[in-house]
């Protein structure tokens, strides 16, 4: 790659000189041109300072960039998200109580164990000697800080409320490295969710409030936050931290779009790039890049919104479309590969996931006889709210609507971003009779995250099926394991024959990274404290 | 009193009336958007929550009341707080200014300096004959391709190129002068082609003028007639389209920075609006509305300096 | 040899254009015909002259009924500002002198708004489809139309005879309609095609952008942004619709000045 990156204000004004000179023929644009010239020397010299000392950053040898799809939109503030691509990046700088493993498996983490003393009562100790990187210690003052005032307190107005401890009501000191945390109901999945939840220094948070804490943050993780800009985070290894890391520092950047975060690994711009199209993959593997793909807790499918004289109320209809889909084509062609077709309301390694179980089968044929049998001869017109982020999405979906079409059931497409598409989820006020919902069951792997919006006990559910619902709700309140497996299958038996959503396939995440070892992915998170440069060796 | 001194007077006042009208038209569009209460309830959709969050800011208020409150806050500088962020609003836009107007800055000046000596060469050479007239007419053809061709699809064009074949130039962020080259590029390409072919016009009917006629007579070098005769009389004519791209750059600036990923104002636009975040698409569009604003009037001042029929009018 | 070309591409254009309007319905089912095993062939594979996408439809196909697409909402985005443009410059002309600086500063005040920047978000705030997109872009770009009306029309108020009419008692309107509009017509068409080849490429822009009628319609813009994903595999995907663009807009442009020529008209920008 050329060395054009020495280019600096020296270049400019020798560019600007000869730009002049040119001008000077030119004389009424002078003015113009002599503004745009020096103007543009100005912006870059004033904005030098901060390139110059970034380009500094990371032409440092140790420093990894790494392509983003989205830094968190609310600066650190570890309320505010609770999804990925947001919460990638809390663990290079944060910690949580406990930590879900490549295997699925709790295991301790600022927490090194905990009992439950009660039904919704659980007893946590804290490790011993971790600090914040500023120097406070970490101790039950700041989980009780993080639980009391910042999830319970003003998170309903100034953050954004997370919805993955809705259970907690209040933690209580017990000793400086013993808290109890108390939970409203029964939650036999409290040790996992607290994976996502994460203490913060009580003393600085005091001090400078959440808006400076979301700008400046402090944790107990590998890395400090040096700077967070719009679009670009960097931070420098935290040698004091519990686990500190293997490398130097981490730049963050943001780039929203595939196809550019693909383009900036291809030109060796970063070494590290998240959320690849599977498309990409034969192409990437061909330049030298290596791709991790780990299976993504995350399902596609359409969601039946049924009401009165709707064509959707009738069994035979739902389960014609379900018949109508071509997943495996979906999955061979559309995603190369990367991906499995859905068969449950579960992804392989969540919680009583059955392998032996089949998706209902592509059967055109079958299709059509189901909805003759229903008394639609002439097929059916339906509306469907659609939230299409990438363009895999796009295609999965253009195939899916095709395929709906080829058997008589025709689709009208309502586009909308992700924003609009999450209010209508939230109030349930679909005006239409699908909606596209890619459920994300992380990081718990389990049915319940997309059953909080199916289930009747909501007010206003898309579609409420009495006996399933009742036996998955029995389940969330059940502690036996046995028994909470035997709920589950009853419950995916019934959805065989009487669908609520149509289910499509199963995603997998997909990393390029390059010129990088030990690149660890346990549960779709990233080790960032264990990645770090490939060291040339010595016959290179 | 004085006519400069009167127009001098008008711009504040015309600025003023524009970002009145501005700031209603936002208003309303916001409006008619939707509940904000939702967008930061964040996952909870409990009622008294989104009760509460309208009172805050103000969403329980009767309309104009509402309209007021909101023109006094801005006139104060307080265009609220990102739904999705909390930050002040005005300061995630201006913070993004820099970059753009950098961009801005780069893609004038290497569109000015592409144009200018080409459509001068155009001009003068078109109908000459032999290689150079040849050469001239083919570079003609390409441009008149060229204006056809949309700014976007030259932009992938060029980081296939140049940054992902070849990696000579970064596909994306703001890293130093390098990145700069591709999205001024691709800005250019957007007005090259019209400003081109405007002035080898211009150029053409000059050089058949009367005066060039003379300065030939004078025995001055061909160069010397076409740079110094021709094309400032050339210029003239055009300043009125140059002043428009300057001020139209908008449009291009916002396709090149999502394109390249530049974390400039008009990407973070298009995200914001597609986060539904209208505080921060209230600040942007303000800020570029007094942007453009600036520039038209300068292009106009320019345009009756540099005029010589106006300025002495 | 430059006009025989153009006048047959303006020709292949109309019956393409009549053509997609005229049989809908079977055009976008061939247009829609897929095949996921034959995805992004290149062109001259059998059967498909310019390849296949990344569904296995048929690209040549889906340029044909997308310029349905492309073309009418461009089409009518110039109509809505012609519209808007014609109406209120007719308006700003004839109208006393108080209107006429209230509609100047309408036209100032639309030409200073970053068009761009407030069609998106119109888009965002009404939802994504063809008529909202052609509405955004005509909203913002009447302008032009109505400078050029105006300052056209009031040379020809001024002129004698038109002053006599007034003179007489005839209304307004009917100076409007009679003496005004049918000279000024020629100058407005051959606007009318320059802005139309303009409003072409915004419209492909914004559809490029994501904001266009949306999934399954075939529409130029969109295919673009779908060549852009798979630019590694397929480079072929982007030449057919920004070819399809470049030509339209070159021979509306060559219609625009044939037009002007023929008719005598002065460029309407000056």
């Amino acid at each position: 790659m050329l060395r054009l990156e020495r280019l600096g204000t020296r270049h400019g004004i020798v560019i600007a000189f000869w730009g002049y000179r040119l001008s000077r023929s030119v004389v009424q644009v002078r003015g113009i041109f002599m503004a745009s010239w020096v103007g543009l020397l100005l912006l870059t010299s004033c904005d030098s300072n901060s390139i110059e000392t970034q380009r500094g950053a990371s032409v440092d040898e140790n420093i990894i960039r790494i392509a983003s799809r989205r830094l968190p939109p609310g600066f650190a503030n570890p309320a505010a998200h609770t999804g990925q691509p947001a919460v990638d990046i809390w663990p290079a700088f944060f910690d949580a109580l406990t930590y879900i493993n490549a295997d699925g498996d709790v295991i301790p983490w600022l927490a090194t164990g905990w009992t439950q003393l009660t039904d919704t009562r659980w007893r946590f100790e804290l490790r011993n000697n971790v600090r914040f990187s500023n120097g406070e210690p970490f101790d039950a003052d700041a989980v009780a800080l993080a639980v009391n005032e910042i999830l319970l307190g003003y998170g309903a107005r100034d953050l954004v409320r997370t919805s993955l401890l809705p259970t907690v009501s209040s933690a209580e000191i017990i000793d400086s490295h013993t808290i109890d945390i108390v939970t409203a109901e029964p939650d036999p999945l409290l040790p996992k969710r607290l994976s996502q939840f994460y203490p913060l220094p009580p003393r600085y948070f005091a001090e400078v409030g959440p808006k400076t804490f979301a700008r400046k943050p402090i944790g107990t993780g590998p890395f400090i936050v040096e700077r967070w800009e719009a679009g670009r985070v960097l931070m420098r290894a935290n040698r004091q931290s519990w686990r500190p890391p293997a490398a130097a520092g981490l730049d963050f950047i943001e780039i929203p779009e595939p196809i550019a975060r693909r383009q900036a690994i291809e030109s060796g711009q970063v070494q590290l790039a998240m959320y690849l199209a599977p498309e990409d993959i034969t192409d990437l593997k061909q330049k030298d890049i290596e791709i991790r793909q780990a299976a993504e807790p995350r399902l596609r499918m359409l969601v039946f919104v049924v009401r009165e004289g709707s064509p959707l109320a009738s069994r035979e209809v739902r389960l014609a479309m379900n018949h109508a889909i071509d997943k495996d084509s979906i999955v061979k062609y559309l995603l190369s590969g990367a991906g499995v077709v859905a068969t449950q309301m579960g992804v392989r390694g969540s919680e009583g996931f059955d392998d032996t179980r089949q998706a209902i089968p592509y059967d055109p044929q079958k299709a059509r006889a189901l909805l003759l049998k229903a008394g639609y001869p002439k097929g059916i017109d339906l509306e469907m709210d659609l939230l299409v982020v990438t363009n895999t999405d796009r295609a999965v979906f253009e195939a899916i609507l095709a395929d709906l079409r080829d058997v008589g059931v025709r689709v009208k497409v309502n586009t909308m971003e992700f924003e609009r598409w999450r209010a209508k989820l939230l109030t349930g006020d679909w005006q239409h009779d699908l909606f596209s919902f890619t459920v994300a069951l992380d990081p718990l792997l389990d049915i319940t995250k997309a059953w909080q919006y199916l289930t009747c006990e909501r007010p206003n559910t898309p579609f409420c099926q009495p006996e399933i619902s009742a036996l998955i709700d029995q389940r969330a309140r059940t502690f036996d394991l046995g028994e909470r497996d035997r709920l589950l299958q009853r419950a995916h038996d019934q959805m065989m024959v009487d669908p609520p959503v149509v289910l499509v396939h199963e995603m997998e995440q997909i990393t390029g990274y390059r010129d990088l070892e030990n690149l660890q992915v346990d549960n779709l998170m990233i080790r960032w404290d264990q990645i770090r440069k490939r060291t040339r060796s010595a016959y290179e | 009193m004085n006519e400069t001194l009167r127009r001098a007077l008008r711009i504040p006042l015309n600025l003023a009336l524009l970002l009145l009208a501005t700031l209603t038209l936002l208003f309303f569009l916001v409006r008619l958007a939707g509940d904000p209460a939702l967008i930061l309830s964040g996952e909870s959709s409990d009622p008294a929550v989104l009760a509460d969050i309208r009172r805050h800011l103000g969403l329980d208020q009767p309309l104009y009341h509402q309209y007021l409150i909101f023109l006094w806050q801005a006139i104060q500088l307080d265009l609220g707080a990102s739904w999705v962020s909390g930050q002040d609003a005005l300061s995630l836009a201006l913070e993004r200014l820099a970059p753009t107007l950098t961009l801005a800055a780069a893609a004038i000046a290497v569109h000015l300096s592409l144009s200018i000596p080409l459509g001068a060469f155009l001009g003068a050479t078109r109908s000459s004959t032999g290689t150079l007239g040849r050469v001239a007419r083919s570079l003609d053809g390409a441009i008149l391709l060229a204006q056809g061709i949309p700014g976007y699809v030259v932009a992938l064009m060029l980081i296939q190129w140049f940054a992902v074949e070849w990696q000579i130039f970064p596909s994306t962020g703001n890293d130093g002068a390098t990145s700069l080259v591709l999205p001024a590029l691709t800005i250019t390409a957007f007005l090259a082609p019209k400003l081109i072919r405007v002035l080898a016009v211009n150029v053409q009917d000059a050089l058949q003028d009367d005066y060039t006629m003379m300065a030939r007579a004078q025995g001055a070098g061909e160069t010397t007639v076409v740079f110094r005769h021709a094309l400032p009389n050339a210029l003239l004519g055009a300043t009125a389209l140059i002043g428009t791209q300057i001020a139209n750059l908008v449009n291009g600036i916002i396709i090149t920075e999502t394109i390249f990923g530049w974390p400039g104002m008009g990407r973070l636009l298009l995200d914001s609006v597609l986060l539904l975040d209208f505080p921060v698409v209230q600040a942007v569009v303000l800020v570029t509305t007094i942007l453009v604003f600036m520039a038209n009037q300068l292009a106009d001042y320019a345009i009756r300096r540099v005029d010589p029929r106006i300025r002495h009018a | 040899m430059k006009k025989k070309l153009f006048r047959i591409s303006l020709l292949i254009m109309l019956v393409l254009m009549a053509v997609s309007i005229a049989s809908p319905d079977l055009l976008e089912a061939w247009a829609n015909e897929r095949d996921l095993a034959k995805r992004l062939l290149p062109p001259l594979s059998s059967g498909h002259l310019l390849g296949t996408d990344g569904l296995g439809r048929d690209v040549a196909w889906r340029l044909v009924v997308g310029a349905k697409h492309t073309v009418g909402i461009a089409g009518l985005a110039t109509l809505i500002s012609a519209g808007i443009g014609i109406g209120l410059g007719l308006l700003a002309a004839l109208a006393s002198s108080w209107l006429r600086q209230v509609l100047d500063r309408i036209v100032d005040l639309t030409i200073a708004f970053p068009s761009l920047v407030l069609a998106v978000t119109l888009v965002a705030v009404l939802g994504r489809s063809s008529f909202t997109l052609a509405l955004a872009l005509g909203l913002f770009s009447w302008p032009v139309f109505a400078r050029v009306t105006t300052a056209q029309t009031r040379g020809i108020v001024s002129l004698p005879y038109v002053q006599t009419a007034r003179y007489l008692g005839v209304s307004e309107w009917r100076i409007a309609f009679s003496h005004v509009i049918p000279v000024i017509a020629p100058t407005i068409g051959v606007l009318t095609a320059l802005q139309f080849a303009t409003l072409l490429i915004s419209t492909a822009g914004l559809s490029f952008l994501g904001l266009g009628p949306g999934l399954g319609v075939p529409e130029w813009g969109s295919m673009l942004a779908e060549a852009r994903a798979e630019l590694n595999r397929a480079p072929w995907l982007l030449i057919g619709p920004g070819v399809a663009i470049a030509w339209t807009v070159l021979v509306m442009n060559y219609l625009a000045e044939s037009l002007a020529s023929r008719l005598r008209v002065s460029n309407p920008h000056d």
